[in-house]
């Protein structure tokens, strides 16, 4: 057996709680018979059950598997151990939420028992909620390694707890996935809304466990390439593409359309990667050091993830611009975004240089709320000050004219981008300078 | 056994080990000092795959750590300064847990939980969860976890830290076992005296930088570092010593003759004979351990001097 789940199961599994949550579950459902014999109160609510059990109450317990180890001083010996992190990771998901599972499987249980006949959707149901419960438990312990990359354990709790919370909003959305007779546009087609749903979520849930593999990777210091991360944003651009109105075939728009999301979710990327990942500049010294000693391998290795986004995010965006825009924007369509995708793609360039500048001059962990602060102040604060003290002219510099204007747009970024680099790499330079000069640790 | 070369590490601003480069040899016990911020915690993390350096190159019997870090934990043990144990487990659990995601073999396992904690006095505390324990007890159980695996090199960061005197001795005695099983221990401490018992090496850093690295004196050696005092004085004494075989480097201090004696106990016992029989009247004759503080005091002097 993996040792991790092992350990788990020994925390977490004991004779109590293994008599105690069927009991209780199945004090509830009679309680839920009592009232309404039909079954159909029971059906529904068995679902419900098993999502609290399984997406908050598992999530909750697959965040606390790594929060837990830094809280009590263990993960050191984790971290010292010859797991590989794809058995970690998988020990941590199956064990530290045994309990969850088991009370969410005697809900299933219930389900199941309460249909008069097992029907193809009630199949579908079941693949759907399981898929659900596992990306949630995956996206949480992604969540909890990069807090506790980040040294902020207590914070990493305080988000949790919000997490959870707003996984408990999530169960009525979920629920509503099951209406068998709703249909789902993708591309140009028309699904059927559950068996598509379904296969998404199980898709996701597989990103969200490999997700948490190379998190794991990530800090048991192991090198990973850059390939899934890629990989993932071309996925979701896909993915997304398919619900942007686009009812032509294969054509010019099309391409529009898909390069148009692929830039969104690039910047998306960049940003969640520039801030998950901030404050590690030696990161980025790491990286030089590769690629001044040849090592490329090492270097795409050591190469933070919010660059390869940019990057992906610059190319879409110019590939987007290349193939020109629809005449007319509208918020629906995607494909008429052209040059606006290179001045958004700009803007991300332009705050994650700011952010990375504030990593190297700021104190450990103030970076990334001080960057926050001064784009505030260049995208809010200035643009909607300026025409009250007559200078609307000027607003212009701040939050250039995205849509009337793209072009004007890109030569103000450009000018953004160019300053924000600059002190980057100015301060990126103070910090090797002083280094020369000092030692110690 | 231990090979580190120009391993650099740096911190924002800060470089906290500067082209750091020696090697361990097998079975030996190191103790690794400097003053506070030296960068003895962060080497010691580097060394067990914790931390990724910007240069330079870690092997543990031939394993390369930097980029196999995962493998070369199945050769190294490594005690945390603030180490931590799952309270709610039993020593055996805790054991058995870390013995194997080591990759200990399930059929032999619980044999070596048994053994580890019986080496290490856990034999009777087996079924008690660690949370239970004393200070000095958890101790045992981090570094029973630390060894379970039969590492070659076992890295231990300030392991006698809030221990009192009893379990600091034991602590000593533990390594010198550990060193006879074979192992190689790379000891981080502030407290000197306590390594000067079981240290047969000294690594001394300051500033990130590694200023000496060497043979203490008197430790491990087959050439014992001697003392001897005769009531005709010491250049009589050194004028006997100089005709002795297995005799080297005589020195005439105030009081005393020192020299080096190539053998172990049954040598110095037939050398102590062969001067008597000359009709010396000796009245001290004894082996000279280094003054680890003295010697680290000294090094850390003579490195400002030159720098």
């Amino acid at each position: 057996m993996n040792p991790e789940l092992q350990r788990n199961l020994w925390l977490e599994v004991t004779l109590h709680r293994l008599v105690l949550v069927p009991g209780v579950i199945l004090a509830g459902a009679a309680l839920i018979h009592a009232v309404d014999p039909t079954g159909l109160a029971l059906n529904k609510v068995a679902i419900v059950g098993f999502l609290i059990a399984t997406m908050v109450w598992g999530a909750r317990q697959a965040a606390n598997s790594v929060l837990d180890e830094a809280r009590t001083h263990t993960w050191d010996i984790q971290r010292m151990c010859a797991l590989s992190p794809w058995r970690m990771t998988w020990g941590k998901l199956l064990g530290a939420t045994a309990m969850s599972w088991y009370a969410g499987i005697c809900c299933l249980l219930l389900f199941v028992g309460s249909r008069a006949a097992i029907h193809q959707r009630d199949a579908l149901v079941v693949i759907l909620v399981l898929a659900v419960a596992v990306l949630a438990q995956g996206t949480a312990l992604i969540g909890a390694v990069v807090g506790l990359h980040r040294g902020r354990g207590l914070q990493s709790r305080i988000a949790n707890v919000v997490v959870v919370a707003l996984l408990m909003v999530m169960v009525p959305n979920v629920m509503s996935m099951i209406d068998p007779q709703a249909t789902v546009s993708w591309y140009v087609f028309d699904f059927p809304r559950l068996p598509f749903v379904a296969l998404a979520a199980v898709l996701f849930a597989a990103w969200a466990v490999l997700g948490a593999t190379r998190a794991m990777s990530t800090e048991f210091k192991i090198g990973s390439w850059p390939g899934p991360w890629l990989a993932f944003a071309c996925f979701v651009a896909v993915f997304a593409a398919g619900f942007v109105g686009i009812a032509a075939t294969p054509s010019l728009a099309l391409m529009r359309c898909l390069f148009a999301t692929l830039t969104l979710t690039a910047i998306v990327q960049s940003y969640l990667a520039a801030f998950a990942y901030s404050s590690d500049p030696m990161q980025i010294r790491r990286t030089e050091r590769a690629v001044a000693m040849g090592r490329w391998g090492r270097a795409l290795e050591e190469l933070p993830l919010w660059p390869i986004s940019a990057a992906l995010a610059l190319a879409a965006a110019l590939t987007t611009t290349a193939l020109g825009s629809a005449p007319q924007f509208t918020y629906q369509r995607l494909d008429n975004l052209g040059p606006v995708s290179l001045a958004a793609a700009l803007m991300m360039l332009r705050d994650v240089a700011l952010l990375t500048y504030f990593g190297m001059t700021t104190r450990r962990g103030r970076a990334e709320a001080t960057t926050l602060v001064y784009i505030g102040i260049l995208d809010g604060l200035l643009p909607a000050l300026l025409p009250h003290l007559g200078l609307g002219s000027l607003a212009v510099l701040f939050w250039p004219p995205f849509f009337t204007a793209p072009l004007t747009a890109i030569a103000i970024l450009g000018v953004h981008v160019a300053l924000a680099l600059a002190l980057a790499v100015c301060a990126y330079r103070r910090t090797q300078a002083r280094l020369n000069g000092t030692t110690g640790g | 056994m231990i090979e580190v070369r120009e391993l650099s590490y740096e911190y924002p601003g800060r470089r906290a080990l500067d082209g750091v480069s020696f090697s361990l040899a097998a079975g030996s016990i190191t103790a690794l000092v400097g003053p506070n911020g030296a960068g003895k915690t962060t080497l010691l993390r580097c060394l067990a795959g914790m931390e990724r350096p910007l240069t330079g190159a870690i092997h543990v019997n031939g394993v390369d750590v930097v980029e196999e870090p995962r493998r070369s934990h199945r050769h190294l043990g490594y005690l945390s300064d603030f180490f931590g144990l799952y309270e709610q487990l039993t020593v055996r659990q805790c054991l058995s847990y870390v013995g194997a995601a080591n990759g200990l073999a399930r059929a032999t396992l619980p044999q070596t939980v048994v053994a580890t904690a019986t080496e290490l006095g856990l034999g009777e505390r087996l079924e008690q969860r660690t949370g239970e324990l004393s200070r000095g007890l958890r101790q045992r159980v981090a570094i029973a976890q630390a060894i379970i695996h039969a590492p070659t090199v076992v890295l231990l960061d300030e392991p006698a830290s809030g221990l009192d005197p009893e379990a600091r001795f034991a602590l000593g005695e533990l390594f010198l076992t550990l060193r006879q099983r074979g192992m190689t221990l790379l000891v981080s401490s502030h407290i000197l005296a306590e390594l000067e018992a079981y240290s047969t090496h000294m690594l001394i850093l300051r500033d990130g930088k590694l200023i000496d690295h060497r043979r203490l004196a008197g430790a491990g050696e087959d050439t014992a570092r001697m003392d001897a005092q005769a009531l005709e004085g010491p250049q009589a004494l050194a004028a006997a010593l100089g005709r002795m075989p297995g005799v080297s480097e005589v020195v005439v201090a105030a009081q005393s003759a020192r020299f080096a004696l190539a053998g172990t106990a049954v040598e110095q016992a037939a050398l102590l004979q062969d001067l008597l029989a000359t009709g010396l009247h000796i009245h001290h004759f004894a082996t000279v351990t280094e003054d680890l503080q003295q010697s680290y005091i000294q090094a850390l002097g003579a490195e400002r001097s030159t720098s």
